[in-house]
């Protein structure tokens, strides 16, 4: 166990370092001038220079590299052009934001789509009305049902703030759009793994050892799927993480999606590989994580391949 | 294998299948078979697929799968009629009227969940032991099914057992109720000749010292010859013969029993690449045909076999058969 | 395809020294097996013996750490050889559906192999046709689908696929124990009979001692990776010398149950009724 964890370890270091090569190679290879998009565009040549100077950016590429490797290693993202701070401390001042947003939806999804499954699994017909809904919820994309919740609560029926606060209020709306959107994959997941455990061997045994339902449901049924939706959290986490950017942006939540977009918008190059860097460090530690969990749920899991 | 389960009285008790059918939808998977097995005695279930054996055993237990469903006639253990069971004294009748034994030991037991638990399970919830004893026990209960070690054992998940360690935690949870009747679905037929030998050996020893009543699921006639004292033969969902072990092997008298032993006899003694003695055709997959189920593949078939159902006929003492040529065939 | 001819009395597939680890455990331990030409060789062991996992490395479904495997004399290396010698091999498994994609009609996986040797073209569907027929399955369409089958038809049109690039040796793995009782003899004897007619060499991996005994020539018993006895069918069922074997032997159940030795003894105080007129009594 203790091997498996670290082959994991250095595998998601790996994986990290290989992200953080390849926004360097991207650095490289996008158009346009750094120096020029923090000068402005009337700098004079000599400021532009002095710029392309400082930023080493006539050193050659390995020098380069060798710069931005060992600052990455030190925890020295760069620094943002369009508001000459440190990227790292920005996106850590983003962060709890986005994370709340993350919890928030995680708990959405997991209890709305877990119950949905349930019902589904235990109910012995289909429901056309359900699988409508799920299909109808698959199919939307995130802006629409965003707008729509906000046109709805935000504008018509003003029960939540949305004005870019971070408090639990305004992150009602951004959670419920997020958890609405995941659901019916919770769902679908879980009422397919529960009709396959429902309908195998083990649970023929617990029946014939005259357990009530409920406890063949708890006890015998549930952590059979654990694994599976386990597996699916550990995907949403690390999406959720590394930014949502739409749901932010339209519900003016203060997190590093939010900020991907004005970087975005201001060609702020050490910004945005910073949050590239950053979600892809999250998404291996999640990964992992999870990966631990299924472990300890599911004994199977364990003796996986790393 | 020191401890021995406490033999106490005689745990079996009479079981009285009586008419019992069983459909899946539109589907007769089991029609009008009655038979009686005697307190504290094996009786083997014979038949291949589509016979319906292993849906008598679901019935006999009250697990059928949904969708199944007990068309008509009653089970009997005991004094319970277990057919007639519904709700909470149905869920408390399994087990502790009918145990079952399932063939996959793999799949039967529930991979995350630990062995000694499995069998906890049963004294904490259907017993009330508190979780002390309901440990104890069912260490207890690995141990008298011959497991060595326990206690190191129950703390294993099922994926660390081998197929025959894993049959014997089946057999644990089963003889956990210490049950009037066991009902055991093959249990032996994925497992190596050895382990097979071994788990026999286990279920007939249990049996002496408990006196229980079993029902033998099997399609292979070695093992009934072993371990039953009465044989029910089925074919298409119907019993063609029933009588006791001797006789069966002896004094057949229903062809497609006749047809099976001389398969199984000749496998065993026929010299090497003779061609082996077969039965033609295969069993109905869907359903069995009009009149006797057997016809289509009996040597010995006239006009009225395809027509009429032969109802079961007493042949002998203890001995019934369901063929209308028995006349013709001594 | 020019094979040269090999040297008289070299055997049709010899395998040397193989030796196969799954990291600490070893699967295989120096196993030589030899068939001869239209011989059947069993192999008889029990789950984790390795007798599967040979047959997957002689058909090249699993390399071995060490060790050769010759088709007649030539040793199989590299993806050519390979190719080569799967057209001369045959495979049929335990499990006819799962061996089987349930979207492809029967006529296509018998025709799967023909069409992987570039056989199809001239005269496959003709081929197609004959291979059906030769199992046994007259009057099946070949434009039907595995689930209208049952087990054993399935089974023939498994065996009619290994047949399909009329191949020297086929390797059976536990060929009937998937199948009801009264049609396992059924496939026993088409099995036979294609040997008698073709010259076919099997391979058997098998459990069960009774069909060991009257489909091979020679048997190897296989324990935890090595063969512990090797010898004629007659010899290892009738006076096995390994205790290993012995046990094996001693563990199947009884003929009859006047001689039972695993379950309970059985409380005969009947006379033994009248034998039916063909049953055959034990010899022994």
């Amino acid at each position: 166990m203790a091997r498996r964890i670290a082959v994991r370890i250095l595998l998601g270091a790996f994986t990290v370092l290989a992200v953080v090569l390849l926004t360097f190679v991207l650095q490289y290879v996008v158009p346009g001038d750094p120096a020029r998009s923090i000068a402005g565009p009337k700098a004079t040549p000599e400021v532009l220079k002095e710029i392309r100077g400082q930023l080493r950016l006539d050193d050659p590429w390995w020098s380069q590299l060798g710069h931005y490797l060992s600052s990455v290693l030190q925890g020295d993202l760069g620094t943002s052009y369009s508001n000459d701070r440190p990227v790292l401390s920005l996106i850590l001042e983003r962060l709890p934001a986005t994370a709340a947003l993350a919890a928030a939806a995680l708990v959405v999804e997991l209890v709305l789509g877990g119950l949905w499954g349930m019902w589904e699994a235990l109910r012995p017909k289909r429901s056309w009305l359900l699988a409508t809904v799920n299909v109808g919820l698959l199919s939307m994309p995130v802006f629409s049902l965003g707008f729509l919740l906000l046109l709805l609560f935000g504008y018509q029926l003003p029960i939540f703030p949305i004005d870019g606060g971070s408090g639990p209020a305004q992150l009602v709306l951004p959670a419920i759009t997020l958890g609405l959107m995941g659901s019916p994959y919770y769902a679908n997941v879980v009422r397919d793994s529960m009709r396959e455990a429902l309908s195998s061997s083990y649970v023929r045994t617990a029946v014939s050892k005259g357990l009530s339902r409920r406890r063949i449901v708890s006890r015998h049924v549930l952590r059979n799927i654990a694994s599976p939706v386990t597996t699916l959290i550990g995907m949403d986490v690390a999406v959720f993480l590394s930014g949502v950017v739409f749901v932010e942006k339209i519900f003016a939540w203060p997190g590093i999606g939010q900020m991907q977009t004005e970087a975005f918008a201001d060609l702020d190059r050490p910004l945005l590989t910073g949050t590239v860097i950053v979600a892809a460090a999250l998404v291996v530690t999640a990964n992992l994580l999870v990966d631990l969990l299924r472990s300890a749920i599911d004994p199977r899991a364990a003796s996986e391949a790393p | 294998m020191t401890t021995a389960p406490a033999p106490a009285a005689t745990l079996g008790s009479e079981v009285t299948i009586d008419r019992l059918s069983v459909n899946y939808g539109d589907f007769t998977a089991l029609r009008d078979v009655s038979l009686t097995v005697p307190a504290g005695t094996t009786t083997a279930l014979v038949g291949e697929s589509g016979s319906g054996k292993s849906t008598l055993a679901l019935a006999a237990g009250r697990i059928l799968p949904p969708g199944a469903s007990i068309s008509g006639g009653s089970v009997t253990v005991g004094d319970t009629e277990l057919t007639a069971l519904r709700g909470k004294a149905l869920r408390e009748a399994r087990g502790h009227t009918a145990a079952y034994l399932a063939q996959d030991a793999s799949a039967a037991l529930n991979p995350v969940i630990r062995v000694g638990k499995q069998i906890a399970e049963v004294h904490q919830v259907r017993c009330g032991a508190s979780r002390a004893e309901a440990a104890e026990l069912a260490r207890q209960g690995l141990a008298d099914v011959g497991i060595p070690d326990p206690d190191r054992v129950a703390r294993l998940y099922p994926g660390a057992l081998s197929g025959g360690m894993r049959q014997r935690v089946i057999i644990a949870i089963a003889l956990a109720f210490r049950p009037q009747l066991l009902i055991a679905d093959e249990p032996t037929t994925a497992l190596d000749v050895t382990v097979q030998a071994d788990i026999l050996a286990l279920v007939s020893r249990l049996q002496q010292q408990c006196g229980l009543t079993v029902i033998w699921i099997t399609h292979d006639m070695s093992v009934v010859a072993e371990l039953a004292d009465h044989v029910a033969v089925l074919y298409g969902g119907r019993l063609v013969e029933h009588t006791d072990v001797l006789t069966l092997f002896e004094g057949a008298r229903h062809p497609y029993t006749q047809a099976l032993l001389t398969c199984f006899q000749s496998g065993r003694f026929a010299g090497p690449k003779q061609p082996f003695t077969t039965i033609s055709g295969s069993p109905p997959v869907a359903g069995p045909p009009g009149g006797c189920p057997f016809h289509p593949r009996c040597p010995q078939a006239d006009a009225r076999c395809g027509t009429e159902l032969p109802a079961p006929r007493r042949v002998g003492h203890d001995h019934t058969a369901a063929c209308h040529r028995l006349e013709e065939t001594p | 395809m020019s094979a040269p001819q090999p040297a008289p009395g070299t055997p049709l597939l010899e395998a040397t020294g193989i030796t196969k680890r799954y990291g600490q455990y070893t699967a295989l331990d120096d196993v030589d097996l030899r068939i001869e030409t239209g011989r059947t060789v069993s192999i008889v062991g029990e789950s984790g013996s390795g007798k599967s996992t040979l047959a997957r490395i002689i058909v090249g479904l699993e390399r071995a750490d060490s060790g050769t495997v010759r088709f007649r004399g030539e040793a199989i290396r590299g993806r050519r050889s390979r190719h080569a010698f799967r057209r001369s091999v045959g495979m049929v498994f335990q499990d006819p559906y799962e061996s089987m994609d349930p979207r492809l009609t029967i006529g296509e996986i018998v025709a799967e192999p023909l069409r992987a040797h570039g056989m199809y073209r001239d005269g496959g569907k003709e081929r197609v046709r004959e291979l059906l027929d030769s199992v046994g399955m007259h009057g099946a369409e070949p434009d039907a689908y595995p689930h209208k089958f049952s087990g054993g038809q399935r089974q023939r049109v498994c065996i009619a696929r290994a047949l399909a690039t009329d191949p020297d040796l086929v390797i059976c793995d536990e060929p009937t124990s998937a199948l009801d009782v009264s049609v396992q003899a059924q496939i026993l004897n088409l099995l036979l009979d294609l040997q008698s007619r073709r010259q076919l060499a099997y391979l058997f991996i098998t459990h069960d001692l009774d069909v060991v005994r009257r489909i091979s020539d020679e048997v190897d018993v296989l324990l935890r990776g090595t063969v512990v006895e090797r010898g004629t069918a007659e010899q290892i069922t009738r006076s096995p010398e390994h205790t290993y074997t012995q046990r094996l032997l001693g563990a199947v159940p009884a003929i009859s149950p006047r001689q039972r030795h695993i379950g309970p003894p059985l409380d005969i105080d009947t006379p033994a009724p009248r034998p039916p007129h063909d049953a055959k009594e034990d010899p022994a």
